[in-house]
């Protein structure tokens, strides 16, 4: 059956000035863009509605925004860029009684691994204290687990195991089961030029992985072998993230909640 | 499986506009035919080993029980898919703006529910350089345009009912 002539007259007009109003709706890519910066941006508010953290958005000199600023979000970075009007723009979560309690929110950041390889997360979190010496010291990779690690997938279709398989093998690399090189202590996270580290080794990787929000979102769903490994392995799966009802983010928002809450045991 | 001729409508018309990568998708997909629901494997619980078109429901990669869709369906679970690529994202970056919006104005808590007017503009970035295609010219926060798109993609949904 063809579609209605009249109806088809009017998608072409809308579909006209849709794309010449977001460019990023038909470049590839973009899409999943949009998808990440969405989760970032909740997870930052998620923080401030607790009450217990000032959130703060940060241009990538690390100086503040202000209303009627522009936020630059990455759309990749080899790492923490140094300190520049030009980097793009991160959130600052500052706790508001214990001053020692920050971290930093980034869009498709580079990690370094234990093999040297690097991995890009699309929204990660790493302590402030990592990230500021990278960036004082002309940028750089941080290395370790990050606290936060969310993958986005704009795909309609199941989430695999290999997907999962991808996932999995990045945090292992990353985590630090075994010690990083002297003369930096065991520890979570670490910048290897100044040695400025952070938190404490876990001595198995579910260990390390129960301590921290790792997930996928996904606009589709997973299949049974990805969901086992998920399960296993401490990775929160959101599936169907554009459902109505506004909730698809609501178990992700409660892992980010609670991983701040409890990040003296890191 | 045969696609039918409304959705190969649709493709050529994504494509004559300027989403020829979606339109390209969108027909895969409909190939492809309809996803499972997450949980319909929950039962059949054992992995079956062998190539993928002798794999049976409960094997642990669902690619291959995907189902075809009848044509009489095809279009309506088209549209379904335009939405989730084209309008969402859009929707959501409008809302990640009012969010930004939020997060710049005053640290008060409180606030966060008073505050929905100040949107803030998100651009991309890929390290010092703006990423090219990826910005959007309507006003910080508003999805106008994505939403009489969804119009126009509800009002096909009906005329196939």
């Amino acid at each position: 059956m063809a579609l209605p002539a009249n109806l088809k007259t009017n998608l072409r007009r809308v579909l006209r000035d849709f794309g010449a109003a977001n460019s990023i709706a038909t470049v590839p890519g973009g899409s999943g863009k949009a998808l990440e910066a969405w989760v970032y941006m909740r997870l930052a508010i998620a923080a401030r509605a607790t009450g217990h953290w000032t959130v703060s958005l940060r241009r990538g000199d690390g100086t503040l925004l202000a209303p009627g600023d522009i936020f630059a979000f990455a759309t990749s970075q080899s790492g923490i860029q140094a300190a520049s009007q030009a980097s793009p723009c991160y959130v600052l979560l500052e706790h508001r009684r214990h001053a020692h309690k920050r971290l930093e929110l980034h869009g498709s950041l580079q990690w370094r691994g234990r093999s040297n390889a690097t991995h890009e997360i699309d929204v990660s979190a790493l302590p402030a204290v990592i990230a500021e010496a990278l960036r004082s010291g002309g940028g750089g990779l941080p290395r370790g687990l990050p606290v936060v690690a969310i993958e986005c997938k704009d795909k309609t279709s199941s989430g695999v195991p290999d997907e999962m398989r991808q996932t999995l093998a990045r945090m292992f690399d990353l985590a630090l089961v075994t010690s990083p090189p002297l003369p930096i202590p065991q520890c979570r996270t670490y910048e290897d030029v100044s040695g400025v580290h952070w938190g404490q080794r876990s001595a198995t990787y579910r260990d390390f992985f129960s301590k921290g929000t790792f997930a996928i979102v996904r606009v589709g769903l997973f299949s049974l072998g990805a969901r086992r490994i998920a399960s296993h392995y401490h990775i929160q799966r959101t599936p169907s993230v554009y459902a109505p009802g506004g909730n698809a983010l609501a178990g992700l928002e409660a892992s980010f909640r609670s991983t701040l809450a409890s990040l003296d045991v890191f | 499986m045969r696609v039918s001729d409304d959705v190969m409508e649709l493709v050529e018309l994504l494509n004559e506009e300027g989403f020829g990568v979606l339109a390209g998708d969108l027909l895969t997909e409909i190939s492809l035919g309809r996803e499972p629901d997450e949980h319909a494997d929950d039962e059949l619980d054992v992995a079956v080993e062998g190539e993928p078109s002798q794999r049976k429901v409960g094997a642990e990669d669902t690619t291959a029980m995907r189902s075809a869709i009848p044509e009489t369906e095809q279009l309506r679970a088209a549209l379904t898919f335009l939405e989730t690529q084209l309008v969402e994202p859009v929707r959501r970056l409008a809302e990640a703006e009012d969010l930004a919006g939020r997060l710049a104005s005053p640290t008060d808590a409180k606030e966060l529910l008073d505050d929905a007017d100040k949107a803030m503009k998100i651009v991309f970035r890929a390290g010092g350089e703006a990423t090219e295609g990826f910005e959007r010219s309507e006003a910080p926060g508003d999805a106008r345009t994505a939403d009489e798109l969804l119009v126009v993609l509800r009002q096909l949904a009906s005329s196939a009912v």
